[in-house]
């Protein structure tokens, strides 16, 4: 803004030729903020947390929020003993969206996405995206971001305004579009930033720091899975470069003190939700990269029957050639295990069903209804069964 | 994206007219000898803005709190001039059970006004459907807001005003120079009242003009006049 101001002053030729050799992403760097700090409200950080303010209100408010005490406790003291003095400055919410993320507003309202509870498989993994979005709070990046945003705005304006004058309108296009990159191009440093805030809390607070590179590098390889083009990725959009950061984040965690993952204890706290969290993550029909990521969450080997029943739900509904004999070998896995979920039934009922055997059809839909009478879908089970007597 | 299209449409076909022109489907309020009529104030969905040099808007928190103090109050004193009875919504007053449907109506209110200000006053945006007939509603859940509060309408009001930065003053003068129009500030909402029986929007008044200040107490009240001048009393 005071940019703009004073370049406007020595006219808008001289502001072009500032603007194209490079002056115009050199926002200043906002001060980290301090414990127990709230903005003046004549300010424009006093704007943005009062729109913050407002976004949070409706947050508390909506029918998406987990709202278990137990849980929101749990992932709240993490998110304290990483923030130390800012403890009592960050509020979490646990909202109920199936994608890896987690964001942090200027205000210190935090939101933890029941995707990031899903593919994190240890405390530590959680406490690295939760420490590297308290890193972007305490920079302050939102507010430099909204600076940078505005200011570069600006310099467009007047250089779209000067050429528009000169007769060259459509240059002016293309300056908004270079002033537009130069925003997602500042917020890359940020982004950097906050990764070694972040490696640094999480491994004060005792975590395993390695545990931030694999969080990325699960999710480079879950993305590589996706049917999906990368940029229309949620979260590739807004986290560019993964690789990089990765391996930076390897080599800085090597130099750390060893830490623990806190798998057991992690692994406790999110059995009750897990079923949900495997739910909404099916719904997405997101086959290639659910498949990839149910694969990571078996990596230990360990006898999982709701992982093996969910990932025979992906193939199920897949159905692509081949994937019957997949859903159904992953049913039958998770049919031999004493927790087996009673939906591994009606999913073999499905598959034999699909695949013309009546007979062994009917025997894993009845086994279903015994072991479930009350469930929702009992009505059409039940004529599934009756049908062909 | 579809409020920043709303917001040149407005600006740039209704800047030119009156500021401001108003729908009715009745004359009157429900009133009898020994009872006023009673309107619920919903959450003023209000926000105050400065206008970068580039145009960017910055949200202004001591404007908008103030704007809001300004609005309430010159609402109270019109509503007691004419014997009005206002009540003014608080979460907290409804059950637990039932706040977030009463939050989801207040919101409903906000979007079909916002419909209603882009379809009902640009020839070229009509809804075919609508055949120029005034005709909105939100439907009868909204007799739930009634229970609650016990309330016969339920008024909602929603304002963007923005002022020129000291920058933005500079461009448009520079502009003006060069010949090339660049928008100032401008004082953009709407009114709405909302029968809470059959939840039909009974009455409506769009605000749209480059003029007006919501910052200062008289000049707020000057916009709550403009604004509400041809409520149905």
């Amino acid at each position: 803004m005071t940019l703009g101001r004073r370049h406007f002053v020595g006219g808008c030729s001289a502001c072009a030729a500032l603007a194209l050799a490079g002056c115009v992403t050199d926002g200043v760097k906002p001060a980290p903020i301090s414990p127990g700090y709230k903005p003046n409200a004549a300010t424009d950080e006093g704007g943005i947390w009062q729109v913050m303010d407002n976004v949070e209100a409706e947050t508390k408010r909506s029918r998406f929020l987990v709202r278990d005490a137990e849980l929101n406790a749990y992932v709240r003291d993490i998110a304290c003993r990483l923030a130390g003095n800012h403890c009592s400055d960050v509020r979490v919410y646990i909202t109920r969206t199936p994608a890896f993320n987690a964001t942090m507003a200027p205000n210190g309202m935090m939101t933890v996405w029941t995707g990031l509870l899903l593919r994190a498989q240890n405390e530590a993994q959680l406490a690295a995206v939760l420490g590297h979005e308290i890193g972007h709070y305490v920079n302050r990046h939102s507010l430099q971001a909204y600076r940078n945003a505005r200011d570069t705005a600006d310099i467009a304006a007047f250089l779209s305004i000067g050429l528009a004058g000169a007769g060259v309108g459509f240059v002016g296009s293309m300056v908004q579009l270079a002033a537009l990159a130069s925003i997602f191009a500042f917020s890359r440093d940020q982004e950097r930033e906050a990764d070694d805030v972040g490696l640094k809390l999480m491994s004060d607070a005792g975590y395993q720091p390695l545990q931030a590179s694999k969080v990325w590098e699960q999710l480079i390889a879950e993305a590589a899975a996706s049917e999906r083009p990368r940029e229309r990725d949620v979260f590739f959009a807004t986290h560019p470069a993964q690789e990089e950061r990765a391996a930076t984040l390897r080599t800085k965690a090597a130099t750390l003190p060893a830490g623990d993952t806190y798998e057991k204890r992690y692994r406790a706290q999110l059995k009750k939700f897990r079923t949900t969290l495997f739910e909404d993550e099916v719904r997405l029909r997101q086959y290639g990269q659910s498949l990839k990521l149910f694969e990571m969450l078996g990596r230990d080997g360990q006898p999982d029957a709701e992982l093996a029943y969910f990932t025979g739900e992906v193939y199920r509904q897949r159905n692509a050639d081949g994937d019957d004999a997949k859903a159904r070998e992953q049913y039958e896995r998770a049919i031999a295990m004493a927790d087996a979920p009673p939906e591994a039934y009606r999913g073999l009922g499905l598959i034999h069903m699909r695949g013309g055997d009546q007979v062994r059809a009917d025997e894993a839909f009845r086994q279903y209804l015994k072991l479930k009478p009350d469930a929702e879908d009992r009505a059409i089970i039940r004529s599934y069964v009756q049908i062909r007597g | 994206m579809r409020r920043a299209f709303l917001f040149v449409v407005l600006g740039a076909l209704a800047l030119g007219a009156c500021a401001t022109q108003s729908h009715q489907q009745i004359a009157a309020l429900k009133r009898t000898e020994v009872q006023q009529p009673r309107i619920l104030l919903m959450p003023l969905n209000v926000q105050l803005s400065e206008i970068s040099a580039g145009g960017a808007m910055e949200p202004k928190a001591d404007w908008t709190s103030a704007a809001h103090q300004h609005i309430v109050s010159a609402l109270r004193a019109e509503n007691a001039k004419r014997s009005v009875h206002m009540v003014e919504f608080a979460e907290d007053r409804a059950p637990p059970a039932r706040r977030d449907d009463l939050v989801q109506l207040n919101k409903l209110h906000g979007v079909v006004g916002q419909s209603i200000m882009m379809h009902q006053y640009a020839d070229q945006l009509a809804l075919p459907t609508k055949q120029g007939k005034f005709d909105w509603s939100l439907g009868p859940s909204t007799r739930a807001l009634k229970e609650v509060y016990d309330a016969d309408y339920a008024l909602f009001v929603f304002v963007r005003d923005s002022y020129a930065s000291a920058g933005r003053a500079a461009m448009i003068f520079v502009g003006a120079i060069l010949g090339v129009h660049v928008p100032g500030g401008a004082q953009i909402g709407f009114a709405s009242l909302v029968d809470l029986e059959s939840g039909n929007v009974v009455w409506f008044n769009r605000l749209a003009r480059a003029a007006g200040d919501l910052r200062t107490e008289q000049a707020a009240n000057e916009t709550v006049q403009l604004l509400i001048a041809d409520l149905p009393k």
